[in-house]
């Protein structure tokens, strides 16, 4: 008794009678049955070694709708099984032969407890419990006879079955009035722990997909919740051909979103053909505390979220690893160059100069990141879609870097050595013309940080989506990660000075480095020209292009004037450098921007591709933007080429692009509706795949023709060929 | 006759009946001393009664009977899939099979499914237990027979077919304990 005793008293009685009227619908008077007639609506208890069960009615009599009860009362340690009893076990079931008059009856099932025995995962219920009979009258008016030979296993150490005979009967009502059993309480308060169908009790099932993983498969459920889930649990019933382990689970979003992963595992029972676990249908009785939900659903094949199971530590690891594979991406070619001079000016140095200039740059990187998160968290907070890379997407910004970088090129080329400080070095390093002091080194490093934004790495998307999914402590503490790792090969240096100071010491080869390097720092210049052109207009970038000329001609020509015309030079280069932040007005309208590229790419609408799915399409999407040079990197060596692009150009596939060049609210909310908040970003979605299937942000050839095989049920190829 | 007198002819009747006894009993083969019922199977209960007619099918579908294994000590074991505690044992009366069975010893494993072959056989080929022949008893009646109200239940019969004891519950049926349980009866009953 004790597992009802605790429903008992929450259970107000005098909302009973109305509750009950609700449920059995008899149009008739009802009243509540006096204790003493109580006897009527139970059969007697039979006993066998490891418990009791009889039949309970709800009702003392029967008018229509016949509401029982098989009540268990089970010994301790011994476990009776649910309607699905996991690896072992069998579920009651009851012969209703030499009844009467009892129509259809229908055995319900509480939510279940999960139990381990001998390593085996079994459903079902302890100490007691009460299985819920729905059923009607055949005959209204007359008598019921209820007769039932209940066959149940219950195990312990050993397993037990019995058969047990019951026998009930409720006569009919005489004054068309059902009378209320004592009974009534405890059978709706198990009624009550039948899960409902979609949706109840505010859980949600959202889907159920199947992860292919080091060669064995694993099932993936993902649910919502109004309220927190606090231990979500999920009893799976599906092809007996397999068996699911007991799930793992990771909450995110404050709790109201569940992730349970489970092994999957071929059963004992499974004969020779296997069937296919993608696309099975699986009925999945969603368990979190007291609150219970089902739903069927198919499976569909999907990716593990690897964020949502990666312990915070090991994010911050994997941030760490992509700050420092940063250093060597393709877009980093600027930042090589600018931490390439500073090795070289180091050439033959001192080692404290050497050591303390190294940490301001590694400070600066980490500060620029830091700002970085600081800039993230509160756009975050104020609701806006936010993603690494984003401050490409402003014309002013691209302006900025364009003139700052061309004045870099300029003095690395040895243009000004003079007058660089004051404008870029900072003040803050007092010694301005010493390159390595503190404020050129700090200044370097921020510098290297935020042209490091366009690029992104392995590691860093989830690193990244891992934070912004979450909250301002974690962005803070990823984006330090982020910091240090890129920074890394910095303080290394900072803590060896000797890697520096072994440096030949500078002379004319370093002249020739310099020149190399300014002219790489002319190309970023270019193509930041080139983002500039997609993004505002041509003219824009042909008009700041001008104004940059003109500002190298006048640094050219400005040493050689005579010293009262010089500050007539710096007064043109300050005035180029306002006048450069008028090009973005000189916008017109780039409609050609779609068209640029090659025709089997369509416009990215993702409202189609459910739709474009359900018609037996593979659809491949790709978000990019002018300014991604990953994207870029992607586009050039797999997009366009070999494998790929056959496939894109398959009649079945459907290949969009999404670009990001200019901010765009709904391509923002697409990416995170996958917990990414950066590009480059590919997801391919297919019959079999209907939600996507997500690429690496660098793409391989090899990764994307198996990615394609797999959404499509690998028959792509077959109808080519 | 004074007690004294009495002690010597007391004494040697004492004495030649205790031989005697002692001699009967080691003929008989019932000297119960080096039986050692412990460890994994010390729940097992010694019994003796006549083994029963009853018969069922091999997974073959040929009728058997305790009396095809007339002349060997047979472990009947019964099992079904739905029984944790079953699966749990099974793969150690595998192992015992292939160390014991033989010329004087078998072990006939009995599902008790009533999905009878179609449910049993992949399920034991799954559970790698080859060593095992199949053998089915999906309505019961040679579980009823033999007494099996609990399962797992292994039954113990010697080589003419009388029972000599059983154990309900699970057990590690190649554990030293019930390796000497099962070499007493092959070397001791019958």
């Amino acid at each position: 008794m004790k597992v009802f005793s605790n429903i008992l008293p929450a259970v107000r009685r005098c909302g009973l009678a109305a509750l009950w009227a609700l449920i059995v619908g008899t149009a008739g008077a009802t009243s509540l049955g006096s204790a003493a007639g109580a006897q009527d609506a139970a059969s007697s208890w039979v006993t066998y070694d490891q418990g009791r069960a009889r039949l309970i009615s709800a009702t003392q009599n029967a008018a229509g709708n016949i509401l029982l009860g098989l009540q268990y009362q089970i010994a301790p340690g011994w476990e009776v099984y649910w309607r699905s009893p996991g690896d072992a076990g069998f579920p009651t079931t009851i012969d209703w032969d030499g009844s009467d008059n009892l129509h259809e009856p229908l055995l319900r099932w509480p939510r279940p407890h999960r139990f381990e025995i001998f390593e085996l995962e079994t459903f079902g219920y302890k100490d007691g419990v009460v299985l819920p009979i729905e059923a009607r009258q055949s005959r209204q008016g007359d008598d019921v006879a209820i007769r039932a030979a209940v066959n149940f296993l219950t195990c312990r150490e050993i397993c037990v079955p019995h058969t047990l005979a019951m026998s009930l009967d409720l006569p009919a009502t005489g004054a068309e009035s059902t009378v209320i059993s004592e009974f009534a309480p405890l059978i709706n308060a198990y009624r009550a722990q039948i899960p409902p169908r979609d949706g109840g009790g505010g859980m949600t099932v959202k889907r159920a997909e199947i992860i292919n993983a080091n060669g064995g498969q694993l099932l993936q459920v993902v649910a919502r919740s109004d309220a927190p889930f606090s231990t979500p649990d999920v009893f799976v019933e599906g092809p007996d051909a397999f068996s699911f382990a007991k799930p793992t689970f990771r909450l995110t979003e404050n709790g109201h979103r569940a992730v349970l992963q489970m092994a999957v595992s071929k059963t004992a029972l499974s004969g020779g053909d296997v069937p296919d676990l993608i696309g099975s249908d699986l009925t999945l009785t969603f368990v979190d505390g007291e609150r219970a939900v089902e739903r069927s659903l198919s499976t569909t094949l999907g990716q593990a979220e690897a964020t949502a199971f990666l312990p915070f530590a090991a994010v911050l690891a994997l941030a760490l690893l992509g700050g420092l594979i940063l250093n060597v991406m393709p877009c980093v070619l600027p930042v090589l160059s600018i931490k390439l001079l500073s090795v070289v000016s180091h050439g033959g140095g001192e080692r404290g100069p050497v050591r303390r200039s190294f940490l301001a740059s590694a400070a600066g990187i980490i500060f620029a990141f830091l700002v970085l998160a600081g800039i993230l968290a509160s756009f975050r907070a104020g609701g806006a879609a936010v993603g690494w890379g984003m401050q490409f997407q402003q014309p002013i910004f691209i302006v900025g870097m364009t003139v700052l970088i061309t004045l870099f090129a300029a003095n690395t080329w040895g243009l000004f050595e003079v007058r660089l400080p004051d404008w870029i070095a900072g003040s803050a390093g007092g010694g301005s013309s010493n390159p390595h002091s503190a404020g050129t080194s700090f200044a370097s490093g921020v510098f290297a940080t935020v042209l490091a934004t366009p690029c992104s790495a392995p590691f860093l998307g989830t690193a990244i989506g891992f934070a912004l999914a979450r909250g301002s402590v974690e962005i803070f503490s990823i984006f330090l990660a982020l910091g240090l790792g890129m920074a890394a090969p910095f303080l290394l240096v900072a803590a060896a000075p000797y890697l520096a100071t072994r440096l030949p010491r500078p002379g004319r080869w370093m002249l020739v480095v310099k020149k190399v390097l300014a002219i790489a720092l002319v190309a970023t210049a270019a193509w930041l020209l080139s983002v500039l052109a997609f993004q505002v207009s041509f003219e824009a970038a042909y008009f700041l292009a001008a104004v940059m000329a003109v500002v190298i001609g006048v640094l050219f020509v400005g040493p050689r004037l005579p010293e009262r015309m010089r500050p007539v030079a710096t007064a043109v280069v300050l005035l180029m450098g306002f006048a450069s932040f008028a090009a973005p007005q000189l916008g017109g309208a780039v409609s050609e921007n779609a068209a640029v590229d090659d025709s089997i790419w369509r416009p990215f609408d993702p409202a189609a591709i459910p739709l474009l799915v359900a018609d037996g399409k593979v659809v491949f999407v790709d978000v990019t933007a002018e300014w991604c040079i990953t994207c870029q990197v992607n586009k050039k060596l797999v997009l366009t080429r070999g494998a790929s692009r056959v496939l894109l150009s398959d009649p079945n596939v459907v290949a969009m692009r999404a670009d990001w060049t200019n901010p765009d609210e709904g391509i923002a909310r697409y990416l995170a509706s996958f917990n990414r908040f950066g590009i480059p970003f590919n997801v391919i979605y297919g019959a079999v795949a209907p939600n996507g299937l997500v690429l690496p942000e660098l793409l391989k050839e090899s990764v994307v023709v198996d990615t394609f095989l797999q959404v499509s049920g690998r028959n792509l190829l077959a109808d080519d060929s | 006759m004074s007690i004294k007198k009495l002690a010597l002819p007391v004494g040697g009747i004492l004495a030649a009946a205790v031989i005697v006894v002692l001699l009967v009993g080691s003929r008989s083969g019932d000297d119960t001393s080096s039986l050692r019922v412990e460890g994994q199977v010390q729940n097992f209960l010694l019994g003796d009664r006549p083994g029963p007619d009853a018969q069922w099918r091999s997974g073959e579908g040929a009728k058997v009977s305790l009396a095809d294994f007339s002349g060997k000590v047979v472990m009947v074991n019964f099992w079904a899939t739905w029984c944790a505690p079953c699966i749990r044992e099974l793969p150690s009366i595998n192992r015992l099979q292939a160390v014991l069975g033989g010329d004087d010893f078998t072990v006939v494993a009995i599902n008790i499914d009533t999905g009878g072959e179609a449910v049993a056989a992949p399920f034991a080929k799954r559970l790698k237990i080859g060593n095992l022949d199949l053998y089915l008893d999906p309505r019961g009646a040679t579980s009823r027979a033999m007494g099996v109200n609990v399962m797992p239940t292994t039954v113990v019969y010697d080589r003419a077919g009388q029972e000599v004891g059983r154990l309900e519950g699970g057990a590690e049926w190649d554990s030293p304990e019930a390796l000497a349980l099962l070499h007493w009866f092959i070397n001791n009953a019958g």
